[in-house]
């Protein structure tokens, strides 16, 4: 909690310390008040703008007391902000004397057009965003693109403002400049080429692959002779890219830890086939490459160790995490009690269904699964429908003192929470994990 | 940190930072002094880069002001 706020308070810092620096400076202005506040806008998105890469850089001291999924969106929503923020800045420049002619003409020096390129381009960027699922963007489409135009950006926003801001002509904050420019590039630089690089290296090795339903694979990996396997906790994920040979594609994709930390020879994750790429995940074969990176997330009891009665709520693939959690907890006999509320379309698409039934039949922790059918067959004579308050009122009983961790598609994810809050539950006792970062 | 958690700093950092853009600007339209007439000869009648599409302002000692606007210029070397 104390990292959190600390790096939440040193981010505030940043991002307004070019406004504190020519504060500080003293520097006067003749112009107009607006023209001013477009001045201020500039220099404090400057400096969100440079500190975009740092967030997604995959930083294990930024990414820890937060949580990957908590530090994507983040990143999203100050991408939209700063994008406003730069949008208004040549408006409240012209607005406050600057003459329609600054946006408007043709005829002006190279710098500012720098400045005009940079604000369309991030302004196509933040759409693209936005609005990716709805213009049909595939992840790794849109993530290729992201990779091109995220440093473009930078690097014509920081020319800009170099040749163009009236205060870069002092020289501590040309230097202010230089160090927000190298921070951001140092990051992107360390994620996209130097981490990859040493990941490949001592790339993992597929040892064993195994389809669980007719849809879903366990892929195992071991690390390299002499290379120890990472740390991590029950529940987390990792970035996996698969190197397997011919014409199959070469893809980083997020996949959820759902081995137990208990023992130390491999790593596995348990893959849907949901997309062009994971359609061939069965095609993946032991002695296959795997550079892997994690572990991240926070979506683990063991961060919650309070939690002494658990109800995991899981739909479909969404049963991975729990999965890990629950393996973790057979081998370290953990006390708990836990009730998991599984809901499928039908009986073929339950994963792990013996192994949970023989968990449930050992001692600790105690455990009870409830299966539920939205499409179940006639000979089914367990729970049918949605998992719905009314079941979860059933099972659950109490909700008092219950941790709740929800992992499943989006809609019903939204659906159990409201549902969970609806019946008492506090917030802070919902954990939530969600899939798309 | 949780999602809700994080809607309410994103929030308050959104507004903190559009609060010191406006302190600022106020401070340095109205608070801080404008430098002597012989600096502003050299701050503000060469022609800057920002003057090439804008307008520029000078302020003279006492207290007024003269406001150019500028549609063109050649931008060459910086000179008074």
């Amino acid at each position: 909690m104390l990292a959190a706020v600390v790096l939440v308070v040193a981010y505030v810092i940043i991002v307004t310390s070019p406004l504190l620096l020519v504060t500080a400076l003293g520097l006067h202005s003749p112009n107009e008040l607006i023209y001013e506040i477009a001045r201020s806008i500039a220099l404090s998105a400057f400096a969100i703008v440079c500190l975009q890469p740092v967030l997604v850089a995959r930083l294990k001291w930024i990414e820890r007391p937060f949580g990957m999924d908590i530090l994507s969106r983040f990143h999203k929503s100050m991408g939209i902000f700063v994008t406003i923020l730069l949008l208004s800045h040549p408006s409240f420049l012209v607005l406050g004397g600057g003459g329609l002619p600054l946006i408007t003409s043709l005829d002006q020096p190279w710098y500012i057009w720098f400045g005009k390129i940079g604000l369309l381009v991030l302004l196509i960027h933040t759409l693209l965003s936005v609005f990716s699922s709805r213009l049909g963007l595939k992840f790794e489409q849109w993530r290729r693109i992201h990779y091109i135009l995220a440093p473009l950006i930078i690097v014509l926003v920081f020319v800009h403002s170099w040749e163009t801001g009236d205060d870069l002509k002092e020289l501590p904050v040309r230097g202010l400049w230089i160090i927000l420019f190298l921070v951001s590039l140092s990051a992107y630089l360390y994620h996209k080429i130097l981490k990859p690089a040493v990941l490949f290296r001592h790339a993992y090795r597929v040892v064993e692959v195994k389809q669980e339903i007719h849809n879903v694979w366990t892929v195992k990996m071991a690390p390299p002779q002499g290379v120890l396997l990472y740390d991590y906790i029950p529940g987390q994920f990792h970035f996996i890219t698969f190197h397997r040979g011919g014409n199959l594609p070469v893809e980083e994709h997020h996949w959820t830890i759902s081995s137990s930390p208990y023992q130390k020879a491999f790593i596995s994750s348990t893959i849907k086939e949901s997309g062009d790429f994971t359609s061939t995940i069965g095609l993946t074969k032991p002695g296959d490459k795997a550079v892997v990176q994690g572990p991240f997330g926070r979506f683990s009891y063991v961060l919650h160790p309070e939690d002494k009665d658990i109800v995991f709520i899981a739909g479909g693939i969404g049963i991975t995490p729990f999965i890990g959690m629950l393996r973790y907890m057979r081998d370290t006999k953990a006390d708990l009690n836990v009730l998991v509320l599984y809901a499928n379309r039908s009986e073929k698409d339950i994963v792990f269904r013996d192994e949970l039934a023989q968990m449930e039949a050992d001692e600790r922790p105690r455990l009870t699964v409830v299966h539920a059918l939205s499409n179940p067959g006639t000979d089914w004579t367990g729970e049918k429908g949605y998992v719905d308050r009314e079941k979860m009122e059933r099972h659950v009983g109490r909700v008092e003192s219950k941790a709740f961790y929800v992992c499943g598609p989006p809609p019903m994810s939204a659906k159990i929470i409201e549902t969970l809050l609806s019946m008492g539950v506090p917030y802070n006792r919902i954990h939530r994990e969600i899939f798309s970062l | 940190m949780r999602f809700r958690t994080l809607k309410i700093v994103t929030a308050v950092i959104v507004v903190v930072v559009l609060l010191v853009c406006i302190c600022v600007a106020l401070v340095r339209k109205f608070v801080f002094s404008a430098p002597s007439e012989k600096q502003h000869a050299s701050v503000y009648l060469r022609p800057t880069k920002m003057a090439a599409v804008g307008f520029k302002s000078f302020h003279l000692e006492n207290h007024t002001s003269i406001r150019f606007v500028i549609s063109a210029i050649e931008i060459g070397e910086e000179g008074e």
